[in-house]
This record gives C-alpha cells, sequence and structure tokens, in this order.
C-alpha cells in the first residue's frame, strides 16, 4: 500500500475525536486560567532559560585554555579582596612544589603571590610566601556604631607581606601558626566618592597615606565536634585565636588581637536544623599609635549583619550573633545537593571596648534566603535582608557560616 | 450520547424493590419516530501502522521539558478547575467496552488470558547475544547513567551492553530483565533483554568504534574505555562479568515519544498521547513495577520500514522496582517528584514542617540485588514517578481501573516467571521479589477496583418474548478477586430504555453464586417493536456499588440495544 493510499484511508476514517471538545467546563475555566497564566509563564519561562543554560553538548575547552592547561597553569574567576569585583586569576603549579598566582580585578584590585608549599594527605602545611595584594576600592564608613549609610568613601590599600605558615592537624583540632612581614600603604581612592559629611576627618586616621609595617605572630586554634549527618554539619565548632602585631621599620604601633568563633547546629531532625554562629574580635593597643583603621574589627554583611554592607561599622571590638533557621525544600534524586531555605536574624554591634557592647544597642537583620548545597557545603547562597539600613538582597558562593 | 432528556425521579428505594415509572408512554406503534442512543465511534486496530514517510527526528532538551512540566506545568495542574472539581476527561481512544485496540502503542497480552508463565519469561526475545564467540565493542553507550557500550556479536546482533554498580551485582541488570518482560506481557513493546555472562577476553574493539567525548563530540574508542566500564561494576567470582543486554530493536531508531501533545509529521498519530489509555493506564502498570524513571527519555519511537509507520516503545528499565540504576531506591521515589513544586513550596512556607511521610520512612535495603521497594507504605493512588507525567496527570478512575485489570491478570506463576529471568543470585532474593511484586498487585487491585463499579462480562437474558422481566448478570471483579463478600455488596441501579420508554431502579443484594444478576422490571406494551440496528443503542443501565454501607458514587454505564421481541437486548457498551 503506498502512502498516498493510507492517507486516503485515514481521511475516510470515523473515529473518536483527536481531542476532548471544548466543553462547558472549559468555559467555566477560561478566566481561571488566564489568572494562573502569568504564574505558568514565568515558570515555563525558567524552564526555558534553565533548558537554554545546559543545552547541547559541552564544546570543550577553547584551545587557548587548553594550551594554558597543558603549559601548568590553571585560570580561573574569583575575587581578590572587599569591594573587587569579579577578578581573573591563573596559578602557575608547573614548578610544584613552587606556586606562582596573579589575579586582576574588574575594579584593578591585584594580587601576585609566589612561593613554596608543602602539604601532605594529613593536611599539614607549611608554607612561605610573598604576596602584593592592591585592594583598590573598598568601603569606608567611619569609626563607631553610629555611622551613616551615606557618608562613605573609598580608599586603595596596598600590602607587601612575606609570611611563613605552618599547619598541623589532628582528627578534631587544628593549630595554625604564622609569622610574616608586612608593609601596608592606604590613600584615598582615585575617583571614587569622598562624601565625608560627618564621619571624621579621613586623612586624620591612623594608616592613612603612610606606610605602616609590621611583624606578626598569630595563631589559631580550631576545635571542631561536628559530624556530618546527611547534609547536616551537627555538633559545636570552636575557633580561638591571637595576633600580636610588632610595628617595625619607623612604624609606632604595637597592638594584639583576640578572635573567638562559636558555630553550631541544633537539628530538629535531617530536613530541619537551627544554626548558629558567636563571633567576637577584640583589638587592642599595646603602644604608639595603636590600630590602623582597616585592622579594626567590623560588623557587616557575613560579619555579623546581612542587612548591612560589608565592613559597615567598624571599632576595636565587636560582637555579634548570626543565626539561620534551616530546613529542606527540595533534595536532588541521587541525594548529591539539596535546596534549603533559611530565615535569618543577625545581632551585631561594634564598640571601642567590647563590655559597652549591648543588647539593646545591636544592628539587627531579618531575612530569608535559599541554600544549594553539595556535601554540606554551600554551593549557592541567595538572601534577601532587612536592617537599620533598608533591604539587601545577595548572592553568594559561599555560606556565612 | 443520550439524544433526549427526560426528568427522572431519582429516589431510591431499600433493598430489592423495583419502581416502573414510565412503561406506557404512549409511543407504541412509532419506532421509526422513536428515540435511541447514538454510540460512540470506535477506534480502529493497527489503523495507526499504515504506511507513512519516515517522520523527522526531533532536537529534544530534556532539561527544559523535565522542567516546563515540573514548575509550569505543576501550576496550571495544581490550579486546574476540571481537576478540582474531579471532572478529568475520559480518555479518547476507547472502544465501547472501555478497553483499547492493538495498535503501535499497545498490544493485549496478558489481558487476553491464555499467556502462560514461559510466555510471560520468554517476553519478546528471539536470539540472545552469542558469548561463545567474539564480541565487538562497536561504540560507547550514548545515553544513561549506567556504564556500557555498544557489542555486535558473531551472528551480527548489536545489543546495548549495561553493567551493574560496584557493591550491587545484580540490582539494575535483574530490575531491568523482569520489568521489560512484566511490561511486555502487560502489552507494551519493549526490547529484547537478557542477562549475559561474557569472558572480557572475547572482547575485541572495533577499529571504528567512537565513544562520547568528555568535551562534547565524540572520539575513537580505546581499550582503556573498556577497561573503564568493567572496572566500574564487580567481576563474578570466577572472573567473568555480568550485564544486561538489550538488543536493539529492529526498524530505524529515531527519538523519544512525549506522554502530551501529537508527533505531528505522523499521521498515524491521532490521539493527543495525554488521552490515550493505553499511556494513563500505564501510570498504574508503572506503578506496580516501581518504574519511578518512566518519563520521555526512556521511550523510543522506532520506524518500522516496510512497511513503514512508528513503533512506539519503553525502553531502558534498569530504574524499576528496588533499582535506582546505581544505587538502591530512596523512600522519596516513588513518593514526590524529583523537583515537587507544591510540596517544596508547602515546605517553604511551613519553616520545613510540611511532611509528606516518606521523610521519616526507614531506610533498609531488602537484598543488594534488589535494593528497595517499600510494600508497606506503597500507596497506588499516590504513587509518582520521579518526573510529572502528562498522561499521568490525568489518569481517571477508568484509566487506572483499566491498568489494574492487566496488573491484576498476572498471577502468582507469571511474576514468578518473570522474576526467574532477572538472573537473581539466591533463591531468596528471588522469592523476596516474588512476594513484593504479589503484594504490590494485590494493594493496586484492591485499590483501584475500590474506585468503580468493577463489573464485567455483562450478559442479558430475558425470559422469553412478552416477558416482564429481564435479567442482567456480571462479574463483579471486586467479588471474584476476593476484596469482597456478597454480603457486603448491594448494587443501586437505575434502567433507562428511550426506544421503549422503560424506565427503572432499584437495589439489588449481591448473590452468593459466582455471577451477580440484576432482576429488571420489564413490562411494556412495547416490547412488539422491532429490534434497532446500526450505531445505536436503545437502553442504558447504570450500576453504581455499594460496599460496607458506601457508595463507590462511580457508576458503570451499561448499554444496551433493542434486538426485537425474539432476540431482547444485546449488550453494547460498557464503560466505568
Amino acid at each position: 500500500m503506498s502512502t498516498d493510499s493510507a492517507d486516503a484511508i485515514r481521511a475516510s476514517l470515523q473515529r473518536p475525536p483527536a481531542e476532548p471538545p471544548f466543553g462547558v467546563l472549559d468555559a467555566i475555566a477560561l478566566p481561571f486560567r488566564v489568572l494562573v497564566l502569568p504564574l505558568r509563564l514565568v515558570g515555563i519561562g525558567a524552564a526555558e532559560l534553565i533548558g537554554k543554560a545546559t543545552a547541547g553538548e559541552p564544546q570543550g575547552v577553547p584551545p587557548l585554555v587548553q594550551s594554558m592547561l597543558d603549559a601548568g597553569f590553571r585560570p580561573g574567576l574569583g575575587s581578590i579582596g572587599p569591594r573587587s569585583g569579579v577578578a581573573a586569576q591563573v596559578e602557575y603549579v608547573g614548578l610544584r612544589p613552587l606556586f606562582l598566582e596573579a589575579a586582576f580585578s574588574i575594579r584593578t584590585s591585584a594580587r601576585l603571590s609566589g612561593g613554596l608549599e608543602l602539604q601532605d594527605s594529613r593536611a599539614r602545611l607549611l608554607r612561605t610566601s610573598y604576596t602584593f595584594q592592591r585592594n583598590a576600592a573598598p568601603h569606608f564608613w567611619g569609626i563607631g556604631p553610629s555611622t551613616l549609610e551615606g557618608a562613605v568613601t573609598d580608599y586603595q590599600w596596598d600590602q607587601q607581606r612575606v609570611a611563613a605558615i605552618g599547619r598541623t592537624a589532628q582528627r578534631r583540632i587544628v593549630f595554625t601558626g604564622e609569622l610574616a612581614w608586612e608593609d601596608n600603604r592606604v590613600d584615598r581612592s582615585k575617583g571614587r566618592s569622598t562624601n565625608m559629611q560627618d564621619v571624621p576627618e579621613f586623612d586624620s586616621l591612623y594608616g592613612v597615606n603612610e606606610r605602616v609595617r609590621y611583624l606578626v605572630a598569630d595563631m589559631t586554634g580550631t576545635f571542631d565536634f561536628t559530624r556530618a549527618v546527611g547534609f547536616q554539619r551537627r555538633g559545636l565548632l570552636f575557633t580561638i585565636g591571637g595576633g600580636y602585631f610588632v610595628g617595625v621599620n619607623g612604624t609606632d604601633s604595637d597592638f594584639y588581637r583576640i578572635n573567638l568563633i562559636l558555630q553550631g547546629a541544633i537539628p530538629l531532625n535531617p530536613r530541619q536544623e537551627l544554626a548558629f554562629q558567636l563571633r567576637s574580635q577584640v583589638n587592642r593597643g599595646v603602644s604608639g599609635d595603636a590600630v590602623p583603621f582597616y585592622y579594626l574589627a567590623r560588623v557587616g554583611d557575613v560579619w555579623g549583619g546581612r542587612a548591612h554592607h560589608q565592613d559597615r561599622f567598624r571599632d576595636n571590638d565587636m560582637a555579634a550573633l548570626m543565626t539561620e533557621w534551616r530546613y529542606e525544600v527540595w533534595r536532588e534524586l541521587h541525594g548529591r545537593s539539596r535546596v534549603e531555605s533559611f530565615f535569618l536574624f543577625d545581632s551585631g554591634q561594634v564598640q571601642q571596648r567590647i563590655d559597652k557592647i549591648s543588647w539593646s544597642d545591636q544592628k539587627r537583620s531579618f531575612g530569608f534566603g535559599f541554600r544549594l548545597i553539595t556535601a554540606r557545603e554551600a554551593f549557592l547562597v541567595t538572601y534577601l535582608a532587612y536592617g537599620s539600613d533598608g533591604f539587601r538582597y545577595r548572592v553568594r558562593f559561599e555560606t556565612a557560616f | 450520547m443520550l439524544t433526549m432528556s427526560r426528568n427522572r425521579n431519582r429516589r431510591m428505594r431499600r433493598n430489592t424493590r423495583f419502581a416502573f415509572l414510565a412503561g406506557s408512554v404512549a409511543l407504541a406503534g412509532c419506532g421509526s419516530s422513536r428515540s435511541t442512543i447514538d454510540l460512540p465511534l470506535e477506534p480502529i486496530a493497527y489503523i495507526d501502522t499504515l504506511p507513512s514517510l519516515q517522520p523527522e527526528e526531533r532536537a529534544i532538551n530534556e532539561v527544559t521539558r523535565l522542567l516546563k512540566a515540573s514548575i509550569g506545568g505543576e501550576i496550571g495542574y495544581g490550579f486546574s478547575f476540571k481537576r478540582l472539581l474531579g471532572a478529568q476527561a475520559e480518555a479518547l481512544n476507547i472502544t465501547r467496552f472501555d478497553d483499547v485496540v492493538n495498535s503501535s502503542w499497545y498490544e493485549h497480552r496478558i489481558t487476553r488470558g491464555d499467556m502462560t508463565p514461559e510466555d510471560v519469561a520468554r517476553g519478546p526475545t528471539t536470539v540472545g547475544l552469542d558469548t561463545s564467540d567474539v564480541l565487538t565493542a562497536v561504540a560507547g553507550k550514548a545515553a544513561g547513567i549506567s556504564p556500557g557500550f555498544n557489542v555486535r556479536d558473531a551472528r551480527g546482533n548489536t545489543f546495548v551492553v549495561k553493567f551493574d554498580p560496584i557493591g550491587s551485582l545484580h540490582l539494575a541488570s535483574a530490575a531491568g530483565v523482569i520489568t521489560s518482560r512484566l511490561f511486555h506481557a502487560a502489552g507494551y513493546h519493549t526490547p529484547e533483554d537478557f542477562i549475559v555472562v561474557f569472558d572480557s577476553s572475547k572482547l575485541v574493539l572495533h577499529p571504528e568504534a567512537k565513544i562520547p567525548a568528555d568535551g562534547g563530540g565524540e572520539r575513537t574508542m580505546t581499550y582503556a574505555d573498556i577497561r573503564d566500564v568493567l572496572s566500574s561494576t564487580d567481576p563474578l567470582p570466577d572472573g567473568r562479568f555480568l550485564a544486561l543486554a538489550s538488543k536493539f530493536v529492529p526498524g530505524r531508531p529515531m527519538d523519544p515519544f512525549f506522554f502530551e501533545g501529537v508527533r505531528n509529521d505522523d499521521p498515524n498519530d491521532y490521539y493527543l498521547h495525554q488521552h490515550r489509555r493505553e499511556l494513563r493506564g500505564l501510570y498504574v502498570v508503572s506503578s506496580w513495577l516501581n518504574h519511578v524513571d518512566m518519563r520521555f527519555a526512556n521511550t523510543l519511537d522506532v520506524f518500522i520500514d516496510p512497511p513503514g509507520y512508528v513503533r512506539h516503545y519503553l525502553i531502558d528499565f534498569a530504574a524499576t522496582l528496588g533499582s535506582g540504576t546505581v544505587r538502591p531506591h530512596q523512600p522519596r521515589e516513588g513518593k514526590e517528584y524529583n523537583f515537587a513544586f507544591w510540596p517544596s513550596l508547602a515546605r517553604m512556607l511551613t519553616l520545613g514542617f510540611y511532611n509528606k511521610g516518606w521523610e521519616n520512612e526507614e531506610y533498609e535495603i531488602i537484598h543488594p540485588s534488589i535494593g528497595w521497594i517499600p510494600v508497606e507504605s506503597f500507596a497506588p493512588g499516590e504513587w509518582r514517578a520521579n518526573w510529572p507525567n502528562g498522561a499521568f496527570r490525568l489518569v481517571t478512575p477508568a484509566d487506572a481501573y483499566w491498568g489494574a485489570k492487566i496488573v491484576g491478570a498476572f498471577s502468582d506463576d507469571h511474576i514468578r516467571a518473570a522474576v526467574s529471568e532477572g538472573g537473581l543470585p539466591v533463591q531468596e532474593a528471588r522469592d523476596v521479589l516474588v512476594d513484593i511484586l504479589k503484594a504490590r498487585r494485590d494493594k493496586i487491585v484492591a485499590y483501584w477496583y475500590s474506585k468503580v463499579t468493577p463489573i464485567e462480562n455483562v450478559s442479558t437474558r430475558s425470559a422469553g418474548p412478552g416477558s416482564s422481566r429481564l435479567e442482567i448478570s456480571f462479574d463483579d471483579l471486586g467479588i471474584a478477586t476476593g476484596l469482597y463478600t456478597d454480603a457486603q455488596t448491594r448494587y443501586i441501579w437505575t434502567f433507562n430504555d428511550v426506544y421503549l420508554d422503560i424506565e427503572a431502579e432499584g437495589e439489588t443484594v449481591a448473590g452468593s453464586s459466582e455471577r451477580q444478576s440484576l432482576d429488571i422490571p420489564f413490562e411494556s406494551s412495547n416490547q412488539q417493536l422491532a429490534g434497532i440496528d446500526g450505531d445505536r443503542a436503545t437502553a442504558t443501565l447504570k450500576v453504581d456499588v455499594e460496599r460496607d454501607g458506601r457508595r463507590v458514587k462511580r457508576e458503570a454505564v451499561i448499554t444496551l440495544r433493542w434486538e426485537g421481541p425474539e432476540k431482547g437486548y444485546s449488550v453494547v457498551g460498557l464503560r466505568h
């Protein structure tokens, strides 16, 4: 039988309808469907976008990148420091254990580093390095807990650092020690806002327009009493660290710093938990001009105030509590990742002395967000938070804690 | 379709009482002007195997389709007016007796009643992989997550060879073969799947064999690729390898079929897929076999030339029963979609306190070769595939009952025969799996048979010309399968003959005999009217069953045609 004959037969057939006739219920439902249509279109649009983003076979590594990889270069994207913007970075590993790396950001921040790194399978590390880093545009709102959001200026901070880091790790305890020499220089950022208004005179701050050189001795201990249960990390993690900064090469400033972090999670079940982090930092001048403004303790964003900008508040000391009620809303089929929603509440403050920090005078943040988690690590975090500076929406590639 | 309307008294009376309501309609002798019922058009067997040109292959974005169904589709479904009213449209390609005809989609097999356990075990298979001679690896495996490659045996047949994950030998291979046999016996088109054991020394590499490249495209396949695949599974104690070999289906493979819409350039593809009974009923068969991966990507349209038509296959059953292909199934599977829009929203709005039940379910591997498949918590009406499916969404009780009849047609011996083909390593595992499938089958039958009035094989008998009684007898599958006793069962019925002008209604307690019967008063002077012919009927008998005092509220509608005073009625239709 030819296809034409088959077509003729099909055309002559009497069969049930190929689709349901439009009935009374369809007519009644029509306005309802029109109302729901925008919501559906959003869903369909999202599906189209994700589908297009993942469509087709990967085209492979571009020849230039492949030849870089073959030559021992490891290109990537990242961030260099506060407000660096996206940075292109490349590391050369062809001479391991020697390493060299360079990074440049769209806001002209930069980092150049090189040295020797020895690491064993037990996470013990010995690393010596020289680093030059330029933070081209961090914000500064002044010192103290009462600065105004609009009174902001930018500065440029260049730092050279020669450091030796040693790390030893046991099952639950990690000690890290560092000896470093550093040379810091801060200038007003070129071409940026200098709207100082009520903030203290920028030039009068210690550390501005002068070279400040330190010898630094730092020791940190991390006591990890957490365990992984499914996607949760339960238990407590405690970190205590201290650093001593001794002014050298004509710098008349000695100070020390103490850091405390206590974080943990109280699970309700494998899908819901209350996670928290208590964080405090104390900086104390020992002699001379005391603490450069860029080494002051800070509150803002993931430092205890997610409704605020990063480094929004600075002073000698800080204390903050960050909490998240995290709960699973979706889990990937193979159990490799899941999406959690979380409600966040942060409360933190800076003061000249920590004993002046009171619960009633805190910078508080309330918010809601999502975390995409893989293997108990947050891969993508997004949240909307509200505080005294208004609303703030963030997308991050790491969790606050 | 009823061509006349009439106000009827729907008052029901207790016990077996009859009402003779309207036998005196004064239209006797005017047969030509009397009302009749137009019978619905019927589908035609194998009409979709008429010759056609080969349809074009389509560019399919799997991610987009799955997400559209999961987000946009679920939003639309959630607000569906018809769904909220419980007024989903019935399937379209059904016969007057609520069945489908054989087609390029489906062929009656187990429901014919003559399939032996050996037939089930044999399935679609003809000649298996010849492992006695050289096996030539001709390509890497292009799709799916289980490791494997394509081989050609000495007979020239080509197979996809897929391996079990390390630590779970038999898991996916046994599930694949067993389920393939059962889907085939259920009536669907499936490939020939075999359990094979071979010596890796028999493997040679075809010089032009290609494999998908990591960065996209293809590259030349090497022996290292074969070693990689073999190292991703456990060898048998004697060093040989066990695998599932799926034979390339005859014809030209094209691309998957979808569970919604039609293939526009296939003139044989007539009914919207979501309104096909065999695809809606597939929901029930899939739920039985826990085929949570029943999505378009696990289907295949194949162009059969000659004569030139598209046959629709179900393929790749590795993620069925207790197997998640590369791991055992988990409690969520079968209970909730991969991306479950509404439950996720509910969790988000309730601080995570919304709970569907699977979240706290015990999860213990039944046997390494079986994986995990629930029995106690298996709820036939709430089972979900991993992705929303356009046909499954529209399943009505009639569709599900149709599917449940297929599942219920599998005897214990049929199931045992299929399980025996899976190559499970120990008898204990085979016995456990048989018991699981029996238990899930029984749950399905019990659940879906309770959602309709499950009467079948209707026949009529009148005491002769001029008789005042009409006996309608039938099988009540609820009683026949032992789900209910006759003492628990009562039938509430209404009879309406628009041709003879007879209306009656009543209630009848089920009898103790094998077949149930309704005794309908049938007294009318119009009984002398001549019978009618053609695609018309004259009467409907609506029967609603009551079990333990609760009505199903889903009538079976029997359509009858008056054949004349001598022959009485014939049964010309039955819908559930």
